[in-house]
């Protein structure tokens, strides 16, 4: 149809016989709201931004929204999307011999200059390998040509980029607002050269990690030895991309036809999380602590509101209790807009009487219960994982949130932290219980509380990094025990797979040899391991053995502090040297309290002298 | 502990717009729901003094009169929508193509009486043109005059899980076999609301036609 006008893409009449056949085609199709179409011909760089999960996942990425605004704004640039197909769609195009294409003008990955990943979770990882096979373009980095695109990925997960490290051309570490165009402009620069020269260059730029020109060797146990730059020239360690301040945030976003997971306008008020939590992996990635001003909120909500025509707005930070204006901000936002029926959302509420009343102001959340996590049961072992909240501030949260009229408490705890003991899971069913309990007592029959138990994964640049993924068989059994406590009317509880937690912990600690298992997984099958119905977990232990590897030798054994670990030539501005101090604090039970009231050194600033010097004092939360 | 909140106004509508408007492209694929959201957001990026519903979760009274089916296009769907002050109908349809995605077109913009019933009430039938993305056969005239000449045609709707048997003849109000821009098209006028619907894809498979390489249209509702 109209898109049959311009060469080279995907014909919409042979899509057309398609998309009939499978689930939900306008996963398929583009043409939302607000997406840029820009004229193929005349764009200097062509880049795809991909996520490696169906539309609905994907389009609730902030990450990809803010790149996708960014790039389609320069005059010499364009981005496009594409999202992993579910099965029937990828069959359907294979069967029809149709390569994966972008959702704007339906041009082959193939014809861009960049196909860019951005990897939030190892289980998405073989849907990467998917979106690659279906779009033509070799798997691994070493068998492409000239005539490919560079394959690019960044986010959260790439901070461990070791174990996709065959798959890329590149990674580019951190935050990529100024990194990414920085990469789009030496690709203008050195088009026509040979794409050796091209990731030479590359590689010099900050931020940026071409995993080819890095050797890795390992000692007689197969752990990783060191990990070096096979040139001169190139950095020892790739130190991740900070923006030194919030750059203005996405007010047109492309507005979903489909029901995706989050739909709603969002606005990320604050970045980074000074709490601390030893568990947290995004807690240290995303140093320094930005906010974003409060007057600087209303503004872009305006004008998202009035660009979108949504009726709910996302807050989004990792605590939003801890805004330092939260407040006044909430306060100005429901007096602007609850007339035009415009409701809020507050994430990641803290445990503690005040958040309730927070969440009472934007009522957003009054149908669907209110979420807190007190991660742990003991207070001993909140102490280990240093998530300061006492029982009784949980026990004042909970009477707070029942006597306002809410029904619903969700509660999320991990089991398998370091240092659990079956009384430590005890507990979680005692604090369970007084929460129903008071429940009951302000909202009688119609009082729920559920409560879900999460598999603790200790993740890299974390305190905790050193940790072995808790015995399975235990955590089952603390599993079991939880259920047969929490049987009650009123109170629900799910927990997840082991299977699902053993792969997520191999995938985020493994080294570079785990490549070729995520490849043969692949190969043998496995895809959208992340949707339950998917996933193939012998399917994967006979891909790792088939490599000579072992899962449980990367997710379960405790690595010794000395070790080189496979990502300790990243650096997120964290010394490695703090995140064992904070290890060792956690096995005597210290709290290192939230630090915005006092430094605890771990390395940030002194890694970002020259960006906090550019904006001064008063920009991040850095006391 | 409870904060003041500012008090909605609770008042009655005081104006009723029926919208037509054409779908096309991408917008084929958006299912009924979907579609419903996607004009709230339009008339909320208007900035339309939208009337809600009242009660523990307040709506905006925005109504499809008859959901399209997944993948067909339309030149003329109707919403209905109930608003709390007055507009002028020329001045929305002069504003709203600008919030509208690329594959909606605004073909009209209307004032009903408040107190008449809902336009999806009103459907009686619907009209569609289907195109094939195949040459047709031959004979595609005889075989639709061949339906046409029977007195019943007993039919089986088969959907995943269930099957619904009913008389496919007397929901055929028409059909007849076109030309359109040099190919053959298939008109048809078939029956919508509460007396039972037929849909083209039932008339294509009693036809003995496959579905899936026909590009339908919905062209007209055709209102009592």
């Amino acid at each position: 149809m109209e898109q049959d006008r311009q060469v080279g893409l995907v014909s919409s009449e042979r899509l057309e016989r398609i998309l009939p056949t499978v689930e939900k085609p306008g996963r398929y199709t583009g043409g939302e709201f607000n997406a840029v179409v820009k004229d193929w011909a005349t764009a200097g760089v062509k880049l795809a931004l991909c996520y490696p999960d169906l539309y609905e996942i994907g389009m609730s990425n902030l990450g990809l929204a803010i790149l996708y605004d960014l790039v389609n704004r320069r005059p010499d640039a364009l981005a496009e999307r594409a999202y992993t197909p579910w099965p029937d769609m990828a069959a359907a195009l294979r069967r029809a011999g149709l390569p994966l294409y972008s959702l704007e003008t339906h041009h082959p990955l193939a014809e861009f200059d960049i196909v860019g990943f951005t990897l939030q979770y190892e289980l998405n990882y073989t849907n990467v390998l998917e979106m690659l096979d279906l779009a033509g373009i070799p798997l691994r980095a070493a068998e492409r040509s000239e005539a490919h695109p560079l394959v690019i990925a960044g986010g959260s997960s790439t901070y461990n980029p070791e174990p996709m490290a065959a798959f890329f051309d590149l990674f580019v570490i951190g935050e990529g607002e100024e990194v990414l165009l920085e990469l789009l402009d030496l690709v203008q620069a050195m088009r026509g050269r040979p794409r050796a020269e091209l990731l030479r260059r590359a590689a010099e730029v900050p931020g940026i990690y071409v995993p080819g020109l890095y050797h890795v060797e390992y000692d007689l146990e197969g752990r990783v030895a060191a990990v070096t730059p096979i040139e001169p020239g190139l950095p020892e360690r790739v130190t991740k991309r900070i923006v030194a301040c919030l750059p203005p945030p996405v007010t047109r976003p492309v507005v979903p036809f489909l029901d995706v997971v989050h739909d709603r306008a969002n606005i990320e008020i604050q970045r980074g999380c000074t709490e601390g939590c030893r568990f947290c992996q995004a807690g240290m990635i995303y140093r320094p602590v930005r906010e974003r001003r409060p007057e600087e909120v209303m503004d872009a909500v305006e004008q998202l509101l009035a660009n979108t025509g949504y009726d709910e707005v996302g807050l989004v930070s990792l605590a939003s209790s801890d805004y330092s204006q939260i407040e006044p901000l909430l306060e100005a936002l429901v007096r602007r807009w609850a007339p035009e029926h415009v409701s809020f959302g507050l994430p990641s509420l803290r445990v503690d009487a005040f958040s309730v009343r927070l969440a009472e102001m934007v009522q957003a959340t009054r149908k669907t219960g209110l979420t807190f996590a007190p991660e742990a049961g003991s207070e001993r072992l909140r102490a280990v994982i240093n998530k300061n909240v006492t029982e009784a501030d949980l026990m004042a949260t909970a009477e707070a949130a029942y006597s306002a009229g809410w029904d619903r408490i969700k509660l999320y705890f991990m089991l398998g932290l370091p240092t659990e003991t079956d009384e430590d899971v005890e507990a979680i069913a005692q604090l369970v219980h007084r929460v129903a309990d008071i429940g009951r007592r302000h909202r009688g029959g119609r009082a729920q509380v559920h409560a879900s138990a999460s598999t603790f994964v200790p993740k890299p640049h974390s305190p905790f990094q050193w940790m072995p993924l808790a015995d399975l068989e235990t955590v089952q059994r603390r599993q079991r025990h939880l259920q047969q406590r929490l049987r009650r009317r009123g109170v629900q509880f799910d927990w997840t797979e082991p299977r699902t937690t053993l792969l997520e912990a191999t995938l985020s600690r493994g080294d570079r040899r785990v490549s070729a298992a995520i490849e043969a997984a692949w190969r043998a099958g496995a895809v959208f391991d992340a949707w339950g119905e998917h996933f193939k977990p012998e399917v994967w232990q006979q891909a790792f053995a088939s490599q000579g590897l072992d899962m449980r030798w990367y997710a379960a054994r405790e690595r010794e502090l000395d070790e080189v670990l496979p990502w300790d030539h990243i650096s997120v501005g964290v010394d490695k040297a703090f995140l064992a101090a904070e290890w060792q604090r956690a096995t005597e039970g210290l709290p290192t309290p939230d630090c915005r009231n006092g430094c605890h050194r771990c390395g940030i600033l002194e890694a970002f002298k020259a960006q906090r010097r550019a904006v001064g004092k008063g920009v991040w939360e850095c006391p | 502990m409870s904060v003041s909140r500012p008090q909605r106004q609770v008042t009655a509508p005081v104006q009723r717009l029926s919208i037509a408007f054409a779908v096309s492209g991408a917008a084929r694929y958006v299912g009924g729901l979907d579609m419903g959201r996607a004009w709230v957001r339009a008339l909320r990026r208007l900035g339309l003094p939208l009337a809600y519903s009242f009660g523990f979760s307040p709506h905006p009274r925005v109504s499809l009169a008859a959901p399209l089916p997944v993948g067909f296009a339309a030149e003329r769907e109707l919403v209905e929508v109930y608003l709390d002050a007055r507009v002028e109908p020329a001045d929305v349809a002069g504003r709203l193509p600008a919030q509208l995605p690329a594959g909606l077109g605004v073909r009209g913009v209307e004032e009903l009486p408040l107190n008449a019933p809902p336009l999806a009430s009103r459907i009686q039938a619907a009209d569609y043109v289907v195109q094939f993305l195949d040459p047709p056969p031959a004979d595609l005239a005889e075989r639709v005059a061949r339906l046409l000449e029977a007195q019943t045609l007993p039919f089986a709707r088969v959907r995943p899980g269930r099957e619904v048997r009913f008389d496919l003849r007397p929901r055929i109000l028409a059909a007849r076999v076109e030309e359109r821009a040099g190919k053959a098209a298939l008109t048809l006028r078939l029956q919508h609301g509460p007396r039972g619907a037929a849909r083209p894809e039932d008339v294509l498979a009693a036809l003995g036609l496959e579905p899936a390489a026909a590009r339908v249209t919905r062209v007209a509702l055709v209102l009592a």
